[in-house]
């Protein structure tokens, strides 16, 4: 009985699987078909984009094409008709004469590329402040008021949402007359359809009430952007006069004051920020919190680029696509996607299994990768993409320089002979060679080589440990005991003290601890000696704040130009957190930062910066070492390549991709 | 069983909250603080302006941060309470960072209770001339006069409401502005000391508290009360960095923590099963050596290692090219999303295959050990001697009578491997860039996200009591001795 009921089951189940294994196969069949006549869609709108392109190039040609919407106006001929409010004033922005579009390569295809610190924490641009998020979203999709020349002149500031501004003679009011018929990219990640986000349907002009919205979230006090708000402390008011003029005052005349209107935030799109996820507009006194939570801050971002964020996955992909209706030029590449990872290791893995396009390489990966090869005999070679010509690699100089810096505040260091000798005493041409494997070059100063505001003429000190040992007596430092250390009697109390101090590094790599010891070693030849003390980032900053240290090995990201307060203010140096950590401290470059501050012309503001550089240079406060390459590698179908002069160093703007 | 059952079901209620207890106190005393996007997680090291402290507060605020955990005696506070740390860190004699700083934080935390103390330091130390100690006095109190809005995030707030909201953010408009240049006119300070003393005046009663008051403060106005309050109404907030409520997190992690976890434990009974009965039936024999030997290397070999090599081994960025079988990580590929179902559960089985074999291979050993004792166990007892002094084949013996009891004791354990289901393994998931739980508890505990950190406990906590309670009744079910009364 119990076995004839079991067959009859048995039975049973193997019919259901029987049926259900049937059903998926003809689902299976049904969806294929689904997604061939999506695909064949997708194919049709391409050809049509192409279509598209062609029909706006002969437009360029004279051809005028009317699409029933408002014009977009992009040069300032077209804006000819425009009344301005002071025609007296010249326009601050340069027209922007830049093109990289070239009519004769490929458009379209996607561009791979990897994203390695995890899923974003949100894409408010006002509140996240991540390096991928600026550099690979928001570089794309937002757009400020004006724009950089990255490829050629990032000193001059050209038309970008603004074509005009107009500013007074001491810089503390701008009149911005935007750009008319710009449209916001409709907002990925929601269901346009549904009737609940009709009201975020548009399309929505970008206009002079989305510049002062952004400034207000700006200025919020409510909204939790303090490392923003603390350049706009002097900004006095900020309004529209009508829809397309915004007029900006400040408190103060500072120079800064233009660049921050001009290029200091995006502008963001107010009928998205404003409002909650039904389209009620938050309330006036609690719009900055609410602001800071937006329920489409995890979900996208909307821009006027000429990009768009079309779609995100958290632990997927991050999805841009040209915006097909941009008022600019146009990209070549149509896609960008990003896939989200966690391991930066895995970068080279993904490059090498063509899983993305591009990448950077570490030092020892490159070294492990390509180098080690080179002797090698091409037999033995393994099959890598990097050896047989199928990715190429350059190696660019990073925007930053590592230093050692001496803490002039303590009497070992005081005295400027002893900083130069220690100079003289670090072999830096040969650490870039050997440990760092030519990874870099020689730090010119606080500026860029090749930047206006470095100074040309100011000699790089050569490794001369006879010259070190010269400057060292120079400055009273003997052996008089014979126990190999030089001594000398700092206090003025009779006692002489050897010379011996700690050098603090940051254990993030092996070069580091690799040419503090080079350094060590170099050191006792002259007699001196130094003790390594190598501590992780949270200790290493909190005995920098706390300024426990004789001397340590510190880095600085570089921007063009730049606002030297912070770093070389002697007021920087008292403060508890000042980052003025060797304590420089000078009279003429303390004038000189403020003056600079208050300097609008362009070739005096070089002239100050270059006084500076050889201020600081002559005082030797620092021991300027590395500025560091990042080898960055890209497939052969990867076109056009090149590299702008500030960040962010991979910028695919100009860049084409050459299928098959 | 029932009343045993219901009685245990019961018993978990204040153990929960007992552990709810304990973790939010650890938790929360534990060192280093957290901070919004714009901070590093240290607060002692962090450069910031004024701007960056005003952002700073607003975050403590919503997430209560500027509240004591468990007992708030804020209200007890005395003006040498407050004017000792003000003046370590205006005197010049101190020269210690350190000791500045956390002066410094100590007045911080003091918030909003410090006022009357400030406003009172404010005025003396203007009528004696010394003019840091109040400048640093008035910056406190500007801090500490800043009121949080009432229930900002309703999201349909009343009439009442709006008022109520409006007349607090106008008055935090209003103190914000109620300040100095240190170094200004004698006039402009002179000014800016009356207005305060002025405001403090007419909001006096607001710091003085009745005994009521006191209760109320010293229990509820905590970060414990706080949370707890939310917790009952199963409410368990909102991520400190991203902002977005922790549950729908925790459920958009769990399918690809599941999928590998749930898959990686079946594979292992599925291999280790098989495995454990042939040792047991041929203990000691050389085959039963070698595969116990070999579990043992694979048990020692870390996770971290494997995956790495069979990542630069056999993924696509391999350097031979006869080995390029798996993708380099990832849970699904990058246009998944145009496969068919049938393709996409494949798609992810393929990118699954290093990772589940990773997580797979080290618990082959104590599975299958398990199981072989288990099954010597009962190849001992006296009822398969009898089925095989009855003369039934071997195989029927093992099969049918051995293997069925001494299958017990590993599923039995399966119970206890429950919370460790839904906690993922953060190597391998870091490594094969695999968006579940594992990452996510890791970069919640890096970034100090109070939140998520313990609605993750909290889940581990019930699936832990859920499991021992389980594990309890599986004995029961399958050995008629074991009785709960």
């Amino acid at each position: 009985m119990q076995g004839r009921s079991g067959l009859i089951g048995l039975a049973l189940l193997a019919g259901i699987l029987i049926v259900l294994a049937f059903q998926g196969f003809q689902l299976q069949n049904l969806e294929e078909r689904l997604i061939l006549q999506s695909r064949q869609l997708q194919a049709l709108g391409e050809s049509s984009d192409r279509l598209g392109a062609r029909v706006a190039e002969l437009a360029r040609g004279g051809l005028s094409i009317s699409d029933g919407s408002a014009p977009v106006l992009r040069g300032e001929a077209e804006y000819a008709d425009i009344e301005v409010r002071n025609p007296e004033r010249p326009n601050l922005l340069a027209p922007d004469t830049s093109s990289y579009a070239n009519p004769n390569v490929p458009q379209g295809a996607t561009l791979y590329r990897g994203w390695a610190s995890g899923d974003p924490k949100g894409f408010n641009p006002l509140t996240e402040n991540a390096a991928e998020l600026s550099t690979k979203v928001e570089h794309y999709v937002l757009e400020g008021l004006s724009n950089q020349l990255t490829f050629s002149d990032p000193a001059a500031r050209v038309q970008r949402l603004a074509w005009r501004v107009e500013g007074n003679e001491d810089y503390t009011e701008f009149i911005v007359y935007l750009r008319r018929g710009v449209k916001w990219h409709p907002a990925a990640g929601v269901d346009l359809s549904d009737e609940r986000y009709a009201w975020l349907r548009g399309p929505h002009e970008m206009t002079a009430s989305d510049v002062v919205f952004s400034f207000d979230m700006l200025m919020n006090p409510q909204v939790e952007n303090g490392f923003m708000k603390s350049y706009f402390e002097d900004l006095e008011s900020w309004e529209a006069l009508d829809d397309y003029t915004v007029r900006f005052v400040w408190k103060q005349s500072l120079f800064k004051n233009f660049e921050n209107v001009v290029n200091g935030i995006h502008v963001l799109p107010e009928f998205l920020w404003a409002y909650d996820e039904n389209g009620e507009r938050f309330p006036d006194e609690t719009i900055g919190l609410r602001f800071n939570q937006h329920w489409y801050g995890n979900k996208g971002t909307v821009g006027t680029g000429p990009y768009r964020l079309a779609s995100y996955t958290p632990g997927g992909t991050i999805e841009l696509e040209r915006n097909e209706d941009y008022w600019g030029e146009k990209p070549a590449i149509k896609r960008i996607v990003y896939s989200v990872y966690t391991d930066p290791k895995r970068t080279l893995l993904m490059l090498k299994a063509r899983e993305i396009f591009v990448g950077g390489l570490r030092a020892s990966q490159y070294r492990e990768e390509i180098q080690r090869w080179e002797d090698v005999p091409k037999e033995q070679w393994p099959d890598s993409p990097f050896l047989n010509g199928d990715i190429e690699c350059s190696l660019q100089p990073d925007f930053a320089y590592s230093y050692i810096g001496w803490n002039a505040d303590k009497p070992i260091f005081a005295d400027r002979l002893v900083r130069k000798a220690m100079t003289h005493a670090f072999n830096r041409r040969e650490i870039i060679d050997e440990i760092y494997i030519g990874f870099g070059e020689l730090a010119p100063g606080p500026q860029m080589r090749g930047s206006p505001f470095n100074d040309p003429d100011i000699p790089i000190l050569e490794w001369d440990l006879g010259r070190a040992a010269e400057l060292l007596a120079e400055a009273g430092w003997q052996d008089t005991n014979a126990d190999g250390l030089l001594d000398k009697d700092l206090d003025g109390n009779g006692t002489r003290e050897n010379f011996d101090f700690t050098l603090l590094i940051y254990a993030n790599s092996p070069e580091t601890a690799a040419y503090a010891n080079v350094f060590k070693d170099d050191l006792l030849k002259i007699g001196v000696r130094m003790s390594i003390d190598s501590a992780e980032w949270s200790l290493m900053q909190k005995r920098m704040n706390e300024k426990k240290f004789d001397a340590f090995t510190g880095g600085w990201s570089i921007s063009w130009g730049g606002d030297p307060y912070q770093l070389w203010h002697s007021s920087q140096a008292d403060s508890a957190n000042g980052s003025n950590r060797v304590a420089f401290r000078n009279a003429e470059a303390d004038a000189l930062i403020l003056e600079l501050r208050k300097t609008f012309d362009p070739d005096e503001r070089i002239a100050i910066y270059r006084r500076l550089h050889r201020l600081i240079n002559d005082a030797e406060a620092y021991t300027f070492f590395r500025v560091p390459y990042a080898a960055v590698c890209w497939w052969k179908e990867v076109k056009g390549v090149k590299f702008p002069l500030v960040r962010p160093l991979v910028d695919s703007m100009p860049w084409w991709i050459e299928e098959g | 069983m029932k009343a045993y059952v219901i009685k245990r079901l019961l018993m978990m209620i204040p153990t929960f909250l007992g552990i709810t207890l304990l973790v939010f106190v650890v938790l929360n005393f534990a060192p280093g603080r957290p901070g919004s996007a714009n901070q590093s997680g240290d607060i002692a090291t962090d450069l910031r302006g004024e701007q960056t402290e005003a952002s700073y507060l607003i975050f403590r605020e919503q997430f209560n941060l500027d509240k004591p955990v468990l007992f708030n005696t804020l209200f007890a506070l005395k003006i040498e309470d407050v004017r000792a740390p003000l003046e370590t860190l205006v005197d010049p004699a101190v020269r210690d960072a350190a000791t500045k700083i956390s002066a410094r934080q100590q007045l911080d935390d003091f918030g909003g209770y410090a006022v009357p103390h400030l406003a009172a330091v404010v005025a003396q130390a203007h009528s004696a001339g010394q003019a840091s100690l109040r400048d640093a006095a008035v910056y406190f109190l500007r801090k500490g006069a800043h009121q949080p809005l009432v229930r900002p995030f309703d999201p349909d707030p009343s009439p009442e409401l709006r008022a109520t909201n409006r007349a607090l953010d106008a008055e935090n408009a209003y103190v914000r502005q109620l300040r100095y240049v240190p170094g200004a006119p004698a006039d402009e300070i002179d000014n800016v000391v009356r207005l305060w003393a002025q405001w403090f005046g007419e909001r006096a009663e607001r710091w003085q508290y009745s005994s009521r008051d006191k209760m109320r403060i010293f229990f509820l106005e905590t970060r414990f009360a706080n949370y707890f309050e939310n917790l009952v109404r199963l409410d368990f907030g909102i991520s400190l960095v991203t902002k977005e409520p922790v549950l729908d997190t925790l459920i958009s992690k769990l399918p690809y923590s599941l999928t590998l976890s749930i898959g990686s434990l079946f594979l292992a009974y599925l291999i280790s099963i098989p495995l454990g009965i042939a040792s047991a039936v041929s203990k000691d024999s050389p085959a039963d050596r070698v595969t116990t030997v070999v579990l043992f290397m694979l048990y020692s070999l870390p996770g971290f290692f494997v995956a790495t090599l069979l990542l630069t081994l056999f993924s696509f960025g391999s350097d031979y090219e006869s080995l390029r079988w798996f993708p380099t990580g990832g849970f699904r590929s990058r246009d998944a999303m145009q496969l068919t179902s049938a393709g996409q559960v494949r798609d992810i089985a393929y990118h699954l295959v290093l990772p589940m074999f990773c997580m797979t291979y080290g618990s082959l050993a104590s599975l299958s050990r398990y199981m072989r004792t288990g099954l010597l166990d009962v190849i001992r007892s006296d009822y398969v001697r009898t089925a095989r002094a009855k003369g039934l084949p071997e195989f029927q013996v093992i099969g049918r009578h051995a293997v069925r009891n001494g299958l017990l004791p590993i599923l039995t354990l399966l119970a206890g491997l429950l919370p460790a289901v839904l906690g993922g393994s953060v190597i391998i998931e870091y490594i094969f860039g695999i968006p579940g739980m594992g990452l996510w508890i890791v970069d919640s505990i890096f970034a100090r996200d109070y939140n998520a950190i313990m609605v993750v406990q909290l889940f581990s906590t019930l699936l832990v009591l859920v499991g021992i309670l389980l594990t309890d009744l599986s004995y029961a079910l399958v050995d008629p001795r074991i009785r709960f009364e």
